[in-house]
């Protein structure tokens, strides 16, 4: 266990940054997500920091060693792969020991650690198989076990849940939680999904073409997204950003920012926004329905509790609360006025 | 990059989805031939049938000629009948003890399974540096070790000849022995061109977990990259085996006048003189000489199909 700190970061690939100037602190014990659309420099990140990508610039550090230079087996980190890269012709227990038996760990020890680790992700009976024998999820215990079982400085996870389908994606997401909860593991995890950014990240960086967005916790970044990309990206459904004079937010200089779940229906509060807008689709979800509006050309989404009738091609009148209300300058895309 | 790997199909064992009392996933019933296209499905099988029997009737012919005349004797060898009148296998006792056919077969199997292992473990170590490993020089490095396999052996001859005679630096006369052999055969351009292509069609996942795991070049290439190779190095196998053991050329020309190193290509060539040929013994020979090959290939032949075409498709 140990703090990560990027300093002044980048990566080029052949002229072009894949990752710049990115500076980061990541405290002992905290799980921090990397989220950010394809593309823009989370998996190089993560690997400069494994040692598997040369940085460009900059210095890394794992507690207050500059690991810049320090080959990949010497840093200590361990690493779960998307494609999780178990060595398919080894059963699941030399999977996990074969990382120890390179350092020269003693043989009790690696017996005594990779059952422990079979313990801890239940997977007692699978230990005598070979990879191809396991289902997706087994898989995936199988290349967290091969993490922990190093007891290493840091976790490094790049999109570990991307081959799962959606249920089971989020019953190993809450397993992943409360496993680095248990161990108290420095973990670095890398991923696209803003939701599962939002429910794991102790702290959260949106990264965008290889600069860093915005790093705050998930609840600053849904309350307070520092510029329009940020706005957009967090939170579902996504936040309506309009030319602000289209709801009389403010001048044409600017961008209106306002969260679907903010919206009510009918006049509301009386210092709150107010607009016309037209019904095209609504979207039933159970509780809450999904209603897809146009207010003159623009689309806007709101979020309203399913008693509210409305059906299609109905003119509404809307209300967004001012302290709800973002406001983002139209050449900047920076935040001017964040929402409560 | 990790979307590279290709996707795994969950296996779940089915003991376990007994527990669960799930029933496996596994295709949908069979539905049968679109209808209407049952009797256009049939034509096609039955040409493709035909087509394949007359193929392989094309290469048992020649086989079978050769078992036939093998049981022959010679006057009968010389007419057209397609099976031995009265068959025998008087050629087959000739044939092993004219000449000294054990020692040959050992000769054989010897260099034959000595240059199968060299080439194993070269053609694999060099094929994961020029796949893998980034070193100045190395395309050029390729395509000089391409370049050799568009050099036909008769124009290797003389200076092959040349430096076995008086080998550079130590000037060892190594020719007329097995070293010399050996030495000229160590590794195959094929064979690095197809642990090459083997190696760049496997995920860069595995190495880069391995080097994590703190498993150095060779360590990676051993424990890792090799094992994955299963299907290239049954082909390097069976190509090279086959490929030395039937190889006349250069054991001509490197052991000729030394009876005791002669292998069996060598050793069958002696039932033709220059005014007559002894057939049935010569087939008998021949068959004998065929059974080891026929051997590895019925072993080997699931790897080795997997591995012709994997290098060959996706390389
Ligand atoms: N080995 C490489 N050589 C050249 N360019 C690369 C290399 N690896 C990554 N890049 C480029 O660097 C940029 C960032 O890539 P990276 O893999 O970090 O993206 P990512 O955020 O992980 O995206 P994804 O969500 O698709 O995995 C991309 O534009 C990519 O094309
Ligand atoms: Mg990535």
């Amino acid at each position: 266990m140990a703090p990560v700190t990027y300093e002044k970061v980048s990566k080029l690939f052949d002229g072009t940054a894949a990752v710049k100037d990115l500076d980061l602190e990541i405290g002992d014990g905290e799980f921090i997500v990397l989220v950010g659309p394809s593309g823009c420099g989370k998996s190089t990140a993560l690997r400069m920091l494994a040692g598997l990508e040369r940085t460009t610039e900059g210095r890394i550090m794992i507690g207050d060693r500059v690991v810049n230079n320090v080959a990949p087996q010497d840093r200590d980190v361990a690493m779960v792969f998307q494609s999780y890269a178990l060595y398919p012709h080894m059963t699941v227990y030399n999977n996990l020991a074969f990382g120890l038996r390179n350092l020269k760990v003693p043989k009790q020890e690696i017996d005594a650690r990779v059952r422990k680790a079979a313990e801890i992700l239940d997977m007692g009976e699978l230990i005598k198989r070979k990879p191809k024998q396991l289902s997706g999820g087994q898989r995936q215990r199988v290349a967290l076990g091969r993490a922990i079982v190093r007891e290493p400085k840091a976790f490094l996870m790049d999109e570990p849940l991307s081959n799962l389908d959606a249920k089971l994606r989020v019953q190993t997401r809450a397993e992943i939680l409360k496993l680095q909860q248990r161990l108290g593991t420095t973990t670095i995890y890398v991923t696209h999904d803003q939701v599962e950014a939002m429910t794991m990240g102790d702290r959260i960086a949106v990264m965008r073409f290889g600069l860093l967005q915005q790093l705050g916790t998930p609840e600053e970044l849904y309350t307070h997204p520092r510029n329009v990309f940020v706005a957009g990206f967090i939170g579902s459904p996504a936040m309506n950003l309009v030319p602000a004079p289209l709801v009389d937010g403010g001048g044409s200089n600017l961008i209106a920012g306002f969260r679907p779940e903010h919206m009510t229906l009918g006049d509301g509060s009386p210092d709150g926004l107010r607009f016309d807008a037209k019904v095209e689709v609504v979207e039933y979800l159970g509780n809450d329905q999904l209603a897809h509006l146009v207010k003159g050309e623009t689309p806007l989404v709101a979020l309203l509790p399913v008693e509210c009738r409305l059906s299609m091609g109905d003119d509404a009148t809307f209300t967004v609360p001012r302290d709800k209300l973002h406001l983002f300058d139209a050449e900047t895309e920076q935040v001017v006025h964040g929402g409560g | 990059m990790a979307s590279e790997l290709p996707p795994i199909p969950p296996v779940i064992a089915a003991e376990e989805l007994a527990k669960k009392g799930e029933v496996p996933p596994g295709p949908g019933p069979v539905t049968e031939g679109i209808p209407g296209r049952e009797g256009a499905d049939k034509i096609r099988r039955t040409i493709t049938y035909v087509v394949l029997a007359a193929v392989s009737l094309l290469f048992f012919v020649p086989f079978f000629w050769s078992i036939s005349t093998s049981l022959k004797t010679l006057p009968e060898a010389a007419g057209f009948d397609l099976l031995p009148a009265d068959p025998s296998f008087r050629a087959y006792r000739e044939a092993i003890t004219t000449f000294n056919f054990g020692r040959y077969f050992l000769n054989s199997v010897f260099l034959a399974s000595v240059v199968t292992g060299f080439n194993l473990f070269l053609a694999s170590l060099g094929g994961y540096a020029f796949a893998r490993l980034r070193f100045p020089g190395r395309e050029v490095l390729f395509f000089l070790v391409l370049g050799t396999l568009m050099i036909p052996h008769e124009l290797r001859l003389v200076p092959v000849f040349q430096m076995l005679s008086e080998f550079p630096v130590t000037h060892w006369n190594l020719l007329g022995s097995y070293q010399g052999y050996i030495l000229i055969n160590l590794v195959g351009a094929t064979n690095l061109f197809l642990m090459r292509q083997y190696f760049l069609t496997i995920p860069k996942d595995y190495e880069e977990a391995a080097k994590l795991d703190g498993a150095g070049y060779f360590k990676t290439y051993l424990r890792v990259m090799l094992p994955l190779a299963g299907p290239a190095l049954a082909a390097i196998t069976i190509l090279t085996f086959q490929g030395t053991w039937n190889d006349f050329f250069w054991p001509l020309v490197i052991f000729l006048g030394d009876e005791t190193k002669y292998t069996l290509p060598l050793g069958i060539n002696q039932f033709r003189s220059q005014y007559s040929t002894q057939w049935p013994e010569l087939m008998s020979a021949s068959i004998l000489a065929i059974l080891p090959i026929f051997a590895l290939y019925v072993f080997f032949q699931r790897y080795f199909i997997a591995g012709i075409t994997s290098a060959g498709v996706k390389g």
